[in-house]
């Protein structure tokens, strides 16, 4: 379809006609498919044929993701599922995308393409009210059918980096960028014979000898798998799989999979009580436990978390289980986080404590100490409300130890030095004695080894006061119970005992290999080779920049540090570029943004290469900025972290409340019936798969926070938090300084990216509206009706 | 008549001259003593090349008698030797760097794979010459020297068998010593500078600062401001610049007040304290640093012409503590140790009995000389580098503006401190003032029998009150003060009673926005994670602008003399 002959269609955006069905209505329409469009909207046919001269290729779309090259571009776009069953793809591909199969006539057919209904919406009330309407009656306006103009063909038709990469620049994704094992958890037999390897690019269980460093084996399970445990008695191995939302049960001594367990959103860590009959599951992206009967074989109930649940430790008498949480909790504007490790009474199987850990984020790693009643666990303690100014003195982020007490008090230590920090703490495993614990540095390629009973007596020896404000804020302390640090592969993620207590063995996530240490002098004996690509492709390359703390000023922090899994850390930052004090920044996901250009919040990036180029030096890194090739492999890496699948999106499509909240989403009156002016519309700047036009609006959103920071601004009353929150906007206006625009946002898994707005003031997406469209330049959202806006944001988080 | 000529010429021509030629340049003199003009002029620039190319044999035959004593090393070392009978002549009045690189000082390669043939003489045509520093790759020599008396030490660079000899700093006052730097890079490029920085003394009321310049000696900016002066600058592999200073000659309980060792970026960035002297140290110097990460430096407890004293280490990573003597021999005088490939040391040694710095190999593990490698009878033998190359330190990507003259600090709670409990002040500072301190000549100067100037000889520090500005109630200020400026903060009470006082001097480089935790906290302290009030405004303006605060204590622009 041309721009030109589109264009002489937008006759009138004020005059489109109302949108699929009425907003309040619950009559949905659904997709006939262009053969029933066509049986009067053929050339000659009864009613007037499509304005615009059919085009093959829309209706070849569907096919092209069949091709070669689509696997090639859906792999730049984040996508992890086939092209043909990625709403992202689909969304230009084909008719239909958003709303899912659920909402297809049976004459609808995907493979058509790009039919009719993509311009003008599902059509199935415009057919049938055509067909029983007699002639000269009016139809229902319900029945009519959207008027496309020429943004609704910009909404596909759009300079998309990733198909000019692979369509006109040729690239190709390297086969062994798929054949890399990266190696991310460990579990070992009760007889200390075999090494389980969880290899998340592989999608496999690898088994190993431990006694040869031989593979024995290698089980298929689901789509990245995260985490593995075993049984009481080793016989079933237990494996997460994160982006498939299963649990596979494996039998240890066929190597094969028994059943794969429907669980929640991303499964991350697993672990069985000490009778082996529950197995709990932890749902990173859905907060919340997923407690299974192992006899059964089924979900019994789920526990609710905190937020990104990681892994999961028994305590030594088995009575409760340990949960740690990858982000933290949401809390006020510019107020210190803080996160939660939740308790697990294993009796019940519930929830019996939730023991806050104070400004600490990134809780990953954790095990229990036997015979010292406590537990450990990795940690970061991110200063996201001190300005990034300077790295030197921890002043961006210190990486540590927490102890958990039975009574549920909390400790922490830092294991950074001064100028040596120890980045990107991941796990932790204790030796069968209590004696020694081993924390990984993934952004640090090392292993430290901790004297636990230094570490119990150093802590314990200092009085309440400096528990809690100096040991968390205190570097240079690990020197007393650090024995050392043991120099590993790249990117350790996990760490094991052997049962005897004789070797720990580390997996080394980038480079494929497991390191196998002799725990009596702690060092190297042997490195194990999974078997991966021997070449580091340009991507992989990236891929290890991406997790290497060495990029930083002392190894502090690496770009996963912020971007946990390529994802957020839902932290906001006050970056020196723009002013300290002023400008609050939220962080955002990198998974699958490449088609989303420009990047950063102002929208000043035309490319993730300057995006990761001298600016990140300058204001971030404080090292010397990325070579031009090392630039290149990280943004390549960038370009390919995977989106999970989204939790509420069905495969069937769209549920009834977001199907409603879809219509109010791409409506273009209001419930008065008025035309809504297109700079009210949600589709207006959320248009397209990715729901972005990619241009800056201003929305009302510029608070206190965003005026230069030499301007006179009214003081604030920032005691005053409630006034606060929405203070920001009227203070701002009501100093007469002009608002600002900011990017527009992809929408795709805007659940899981809160919180929200360029500064992150909102912790949820209603209160975009409820409590930050203060203005009313977010869109039209005064008119909706509870329902409504409920059902809005039901559809927002669908997509 | 010849001398001020010559300084004319020096300072007037091109450093590039020594290698592009003598006669075109002589042209530009005129009148009837063209022609000596033009002998002076290719004596004078000609002199360090030319008699170094032929006096590379006769120096070998000059020092064949002193042969080494052992063969533990395999790299060839350059080091500098300083002739003992030329240090009785240099007890009066010198510059510093004349003290310890006196008339005949110069720079020797020896291979102690053919010890027999004695040392090469890599300076000859220098009247002084020392200091060596290598390049990361191992090729080239970076040094500081002169030609005729009088006249300044000026950094050149030769390879390391003493060929390519040029000039890379002119007219920048006594350069002392110079170091190469890593790579430095802006926002607005990908493409690395290189430069190298070197400590220099330039007019008398100045102090003694460490500047960076271009390789061709171009772009020269100073980027240490103490008014103290600095000494002895090392580039640490993770990228920062570690310097000697503090009060020199003075022994206090403050980290501040005594011998210390500071660092900052390479552009002058984000100033911090390293490492400071312990007890009753006059003086730190002289670091080196391990391949295993040990800063290795001397500390001088007895004045004397060298510097010379204990060897101590600290580690990298956590250098304000764990530090630890190295020498077990307290009494005998260690000199300016370098890193071995094999973790040993490279150091110059004389017993405490007397005689001659010696070259030896020390065992930092078991605080053991382990081997002499070299002694000659006539010359101190010190500063030495076994040639081979290292790895390159971190690079650096810079705030800095130079054209900016100011730069923003801000504490983020100045109740954080490690001297009094916060619950005695809590509530109690009100403001904090700004001072800029300068240093003035005092005059009169006394040289103790040594040659070695007592503390604060020749100088006093003068402070003017800059302004003050408010501190809030959580502790924290923000503050656009002046750039490149030696400064003071001291909090006081709203009667104006000081609270806490900084005893040293910090400054702020162009366009930097330097944060400080608390005031004199631990610096093992990592910052609160908490929004200061201060930020929610703009920064106050002290001593920039027309903007000036007031408030109780010392009224703008009145001065006290420390």
């Amino acid at each position: 379809m041309s721009g030109a002959r589109v264009g002489g269609l937008a006759y009138s955006a004020l005059l489109i006609i109302p949108g699929i069905v009425a907003a309040t209505g619950d009559e949905f329409s659904y997709y006939v498919g262009q053969s029933v469009c066509l049986e009067c909207h053929a050339p000659g046919g009864a009613a007037s044929a499509c304005g615009v001269d059919p085009i093959p290729k829309h209706g070849q779309s569907f096919d092209a993701l069949t091709r070669e090259e689509a696997s090639h571009i859906a792999a730049l776009c984040g996508v992890s599922c086939p092209p043909t069953e990625s709403q992202i793809c689909l969304g230009c591909h084909a008719t239909a995308a958003t709303t899912g199969p659920r909402w297809t006539k049976p004459t609808f057919d995907v493979n058509d393409g790009v039919q009719c209904e993509s311009c003008h919406g599902a059509g199935s009330i415009h057919v049938e009210s055509f067909r029983t309407s007699r002639a000269g009656e009016p139809v229902q306006s319900a029945a009519r059918l959207r008027i496309p103009d020429s943004d609704s063909c910009s909404a596909c038709h759009r300079e998309r980096a990733s198909h000019r990469v692979v369509l006109e620049e040729g690239y190709r994704r390297p086969a062994a960028d798929q054949q890399y094992r990266t190696p991310v958890s460990l579990a070992i037999s009760p007889d200390g014979g075999q090494l389980y390897v969880v290899c998340e690019r592989s999608d496999s269980l690898v088994e190993v000898d431990t006694r040869s460093g031989t593979l024995l084996g290698e089980v298929a399970v689901g789509h990245r798998p995260s985490d593995v445990a075993l049984g009481p008695d080793g016989r079933t191995i237990y494996v997460t799989n994160r982006f498939s939302n299963t649990l596979s049960l494996i039998d240890s001594s066929t190597r094969k999979v028994i059943t794969g367990i429907p669980v929640g959103h991303e499964p991350h860590g697993v672990l069985t009580d000490a009778s082996g009959d529950r197995i709990y599951v932890l749902n990173t992206g859905q907060d919340s436990v997923s407690v299974l009967s192992a006899k059964e074989r089924r979900e019994t109930h789920r526990l609710t978390t905190g937020p990104g649940p990681w892994s999961i430790a028994r305590s030594p008498d088995g009575s409760s289980l340990y949960v740690t949480h990858v982000r933290p909790y949401p809390g006020p504007f510019l107020t210190p986080l803080h996160s939660e490790i939740t308790v697990i009474e294993t009796k019940r199987g519930v929830v019996a404590a939730r023991p806050v850990v104070a400004e600490a984020n990134g809780l990953e790693g954790i095990a229990s100490v036997p015979g010292h009643g406590v537990a450990l666990f990795t940690l970061m303690r991110t200063k996201n409300l001190v300005p990034l100014t300077r790295l030197g003195q921890g002043w961006a982020i210190t990486n540590g130890l927490g102890l958990l007490w039975p009574d549920g008090r909390v400790d922490q230590v830092l294991l950074d030095e001064p100028a040596a920090s120890f980045a990107d703490p991941g796990d932790v495993a204790v030796s069968p004695d209590g004696r020694f614990a081993l924390v990984t540095s993934g952004g640090g390629n090392e292993v430290a080894v901790v004297d636990v009973g230094k570490l119990i007596q150093f802590v314990t020896s200092n009085s309440d006061l400096r528990r809690r404000e100096v040991l968390p804020n205190h570097m240079g302390s690990g020197t007393d119970f650090v024995v050392r640090r043991i120099s590993v592969g790249k990117n350790p993620r996990a760490v094991v005992f052997s049962p005897d207590g004789r070797f720990a063995y580390v997996a080394n996530a980038l480079d494929d290999s497991i390191t196998v240490l002799e725990t009596g002098g702690f060092t190297v004996t042997r490195v194990i080779d999974l078997g991966g690509p021997s070449e580091v492709t340009e991507t992989r390359w990236g891929e290890q920049l991406f997790h290497d703390a060495r990029i930083t000023f002392g190894g502090q922090f690496s770009c996963r540090s912020c971007h946990p899994d390529g994802h957020i850390n839902g932290l906001t930052f006050d970056i020196e570029a723009d002013g300290i004090g002023m400008h609050p920044s939220d962080n955002r996901t990198l998974r699958g943004i490449f088609d989303t250009a420009p990047f950063k919040w102002e929208g000043t990036n035309p490319s993730l290469e300057r995006q990761c180029g001298p600016r990140l030096a300058v204001f971030f890194t404080r090292l010397a900025p990325f070579t031009p090739s090392e630039l290149s492999a990280l943004t390549k890496y960038i370009r390919t972290i995977e989106r999970p699948p989204n939790p509420y999106r069905s495969p069937e499509g769209l549920t009834v409340s977001q199907r409603r909240g879809q219509i109010v989403f791409e409506r273009t009156t209001t419930n008065n019936g008025e035309p809504l002016p297109v700079g009210k519309r949600c589709v207006t700047c959320h248009s397209g798969p990715y729901a972005t036009s990619r241009t800056s609006a201003d929305v009302g959103t510029t608070m206190w926070f965003d005026v230069p920071i030499s301007s006179e601004v009214p003081d604030v009353d920032f005691d005053d938090i409630e006034q606060y929150g929405a203070m920001g906007l009227y203070y701002f206006v009501d100093a007469g300084i002009p608002t600002k625009s900011f990017d527009v946002p992809h929408l795709t898994n805007i659940f899981d990216s809160a919180p929200y707005l360029h500064n992150g003031v909102a912790p949820t997406l209603e209160l975009i509206w409820t409590r930050f469209d203060v203005l009313g330049k977010h869109g039209m959202t005064g008119d909706l009706s509870r329902r409504q806006f409920n059902d809005l944001i039901e559809y927002l988080k669908g997509l | 008549m010849i001398l001020p000529n010559l300084k004319f010429i020096a300072k007037h021509l091109p450093a590039s001259f020594a290698e592009t030629g003598v006669l075109s340049r002589s042209l530009r003199f005129r009148g009837g003593r063209r022609f000596t003009r033009c002998v002076i002029v290719a004596f004078c620039y000609l002199w360090p090349t030319a008699f170094h190319a032929a006096g590379e044999e006769e120096t070998r035959s000059l020092d064949r008698a002193s042969s080494p004593t052992t063969k533990t090393l395999t790299s060839r070392l350059i080091f500098t030797q300083v002739p003992i009978n030329a240090l009785a002549a240099s007890s009066q009045r010198v510059a510093p760097v004349d003290r310890t690189l006196p008339d005949g000082s110069r720079i020797v390669l020896f291979d102690p794979a053919n010890s027999d043939k004695g040392v090469i003489n890599l300076t000859r045509g220098f009247l002084a010459a020392g200091r060596p520093n290598l390049s990361f790759d191992g090729k080239k020599v970076l040094f500081v020297a002169k030609r005729f008396p009088g006249y300044p030490f000026d950094v050149w660079e030769m390879n390391t068998d003493g060929s390519g000899l040029r000039r890379i700093t002119e007219n920048v006052g006594n350069c002392t010593a110079a170091i190469h730097l890593s790579t430095m890079y802006t926002m607005h490029s990908q493409e690395p500078v290189y430069q190298i920085a070197f400590c220099s003394e330039g007019e008398p009321a100045s102090a003694r600062a460490i500047h960076t310049c271009r390789m061709d000696g171009s772009r020269v900016r100073r980027i240490t401001f103490d008014p103290h002066g600095v000494h002895d600058p090392l580039m640490l592999s993770d990228g920062r610049l570690v310097f000697g200073g503090g009060q020199p000659g003075v022994s206090a309980d403050l980290i501040g007040g005594r011998p210390s060792f500071s660092t900052v970026q390479a552009c002058g960035s984000d100033l911090s304290i390293f490492a400071a002297g312990r007890g009753r140290s006059l003086a730190v110097g002289m670091p080196c640093e391990t391949l295993d990460g040990e800063v290795i430096y001397v500390e001088c407890r007895s004045r004397g012409w060298d510097g010379g004293g204990s060897l101590v280490s600290v580690p990298r990573s956590r250098s304000l503590h764990d530090g630890r003597v190295l020498a077990d021999e307290p009494s005998d005088t260690y000199h300016s140790p370098s890193a071995l490939t094999d973790g040993g040391l490279l150091v110059s040694y004389r017993p405490a009995k007397g005689g001659t710095f010696g070259l030896y190999v020390f065992d930092p593990v078991r605080g053991k000389r382990t081997a002499r490698v070299f002694d000659a009878p006539d010359w101190h033998d010190v500063f030495a580098l076994a040639v081979h190359s290292r790895p390159i330190p971190a690079g650096r990507s810079t705030v800095v503006d130079e054209s900016n003259d100011t730069g923003l600090l801000y504490c983020l709670d100045a109740y954080l401190s490690d001297r009094s409990s916060r619950d005695a002040r809590n509530g109690r500072i009100d403001r904090v003032q700004v001072f800029r301190t300068v240093r003035h000549l005092s005059g009169e100067v006394s040289v103790d029998e040594s040659g070695v100037l007592p503390p604060f000889d020749g100088y006093s520090l003068v402070e003017e009150l800059l302004g003050d500005a408010k501190v809030e109630s959580d502790g924290s200020f923000f503050l656009k003060i002046p750039a490149r400026t030696p400064l003071r903060l001291q909090t006081i009470d709203s009667a104006g009673q000081l609270i806490e006082a900084m005893t040293s001097s910090f400054w702020v480089m162009p366009n930097e926005t330097r944060g400080c935790i608390g005031c004199h906290e631990d610096r093992e302290r990592t910052p609160p994670n908490r929004y200061p009030l201060a930020l929610r405004s703009p920064p106050q303006l002290v001593g920039v602008g027309s903007k000036r605060s007031t408030g109780p204590g010392l009224e703008p622009g009145e001065e006290h003399v420390k």
